[in-house]
């Protein structure tokens, strides 16, 4: 079942989106954590983030619509904390980010390709401006080119 | 002393009986491991209609060791949503995804002071099996029920056995007193002596427990009755702003941080009016 992505060998194919396992301490009560191909953090800002006021999820008949703010600890703290817990657990971890600026982007990417545990990075650039929180707008295709150099 | 079972578990449930509690409806499951793991305080989080993602969650208000099922718990549901009146229209017979229990539960004391349990709604459901445990413990158990009216005051007559004195408020004044929690809530706590105060049910009213058990020098834990897609903290759809020990705001979620919250510690005006 081992795949290949782009260079890195997942012993399987699952891969847990984005905010989908949160912290990934919260799926441990529920099945072996290291037992997915890998797992991809909640999306991590330079400075932390408290989130958005609630509600944040309602469900609709065709799904769920969310707004949560992109609330995380921040770069330090998740080095420090959340990071090495993932790292204990043998899963590989690829780290979501998202900037306010190409230079944060650069910045998240500079100290997180250098930790250990860090399997990978995955660019968050679906999260429009819209409502004001203060990431880099990078809808256009030639704004998603320059954060991805 | 055994260790009891530790940790939620995802199990299917079946529904052995259901029955109308005034507005609510109150199913019995069999949820193999939920009733052996549950204190008071907990919840239980369950599937709906196919194609509805988020999950309900239900307190559980009762739990019963043996029967011809096992092990069996009781959730009170308030048929207001497509979600909960789907719940509300299962058979016996029917069967759901369960997961549970969830959640801090609401702290025993380990002196045998004097408890005033407030409850509002169906939220008043785990504040029963609450009594019962302090009743264990020798404390002395004054009990406050709120509704809108009396279809939605749940178990008036139970809590007549539960506890040694029952307040009943009703906003239209259709039995007991007529007003809210607010209005009774200073002169029972100064009747009861109250040293902790245990409440559950929505923002407003849990902030008004807060404030009158801070005003006469006793604990206060609340229990959040919010919405919890995922009820097991992975979303962070049911953020609660709290203040932590260390002085500091943060955001904390009411499904695995709660629902039980210390009433000093939760920011109410910013829970009451997101900005």
């Amino acid at each position: 079942m081992t795949v290949d992505l782009a260079g890195l060998t997942l012993a399987n194919p699952v891969i847990v989106a984005s905010g989908c396992g949160g912290t990934g301490r919260e799926l441990v009560p529920f099945g072996a954590l290291e037992a997915v191909g890998a797992f991809v953090t909640r999306s991590i800002t330079v400075n932390a983030r408290p989130g958005g006021p609630v509600p944040r999820i309602v469900e609709t008949p065709s799904g769920l619509v969310h707004a949560v703010g992109l609330q995380n600890p921040g770069l330090d703290q998740f080095l420090a904390t959340e990071l090495p817990w993932l790292a204990q657990r043998g899963v590989r971890v690829l780290v979501s980010i998202v900037g306010r600026s190409l230079g944060e982007y650069a910045e998240l990417g500079r100290r997180l390709g250098r930790s250990p545990g860090v399997a990978g990075i995955e660019v968050n650039l679906a999260e429009p401006d819209t409502g004001g929180s203060g990431v880099f707008d990078a809808r256009e295709p030639f704004q998603i080119g320059r954060a991805h150099v | 002393m055994s260790e009891a079972p530790r940790g939620p578990v995802h199990v299917t449930a079946e529904v052995v009986a259901t029955r109308k509690a005034g507005a609510y409806k109150v199913l019995t499951l069999a949820a193999p491991g939920i009733p052996e793991r549950f204190r008071p305080g907990t919840f239980v989080a369950v599937s709906t209609v196919e194609g509805r993602l988020a999950r309900r969650a239900l307190w559980i208000h009762r739990v019963k060791p043996t029967g011809g099922y096992g092990a069996t718990l009781e959730v009170v549901v308030d048929p207001v949503g497509a979600g909960t009146r789907w719940l509300a229209g299962l058979p016996a017979g029917a069967r759901l995804d369960a997961t549970g229990p969830l959640g801090r539960a609401f702290s025993l004391p380990k002196q045998p002071v004097s408890c005033v349990l407030v409850g509002e709604g169906y939220a008043a459901a785990p504040l029963f099996p609450l009594a019962e445990r302090l009743r264990e413990r020798d404390c002395a158990v004054t009990l406050v029920v709120a509704a809108a009216d009396e279809s939605r005051l749940l178990s008036a007559l139970e809590a007549r056995r539960s506890a040694r004195a029952v307040t009943v408020v009703t906003a239209d004044g259709s039995v007991g007193r007529r007003g809210s929690v607010a209005d009774v809530l200073p002169e029972v706590l100064g009747q009861a002596r109250a040293e902790v105060v245990y409440a559950a049910g929505p923002a407003a009213t849990l902030h008004a427990v807060a404030a009158a058990a801070e005003d006469v020098g006793a604990w206060s834990q609340t229990a959040l009755e919010a919405p919890m897609t995922c009820g097991t903290g992975l979303c962070q759809g049911c953020a609660v702003p709290v203040v932590g020990e260390d002085g500091v705001g943060r955001m904390v979620r009411a499904c695995v941080d709660g629902p039980v919250f210390r009433g000093d510690r939760v920011r109410w005006h910013d829970l009451e009016a997101p900005s």
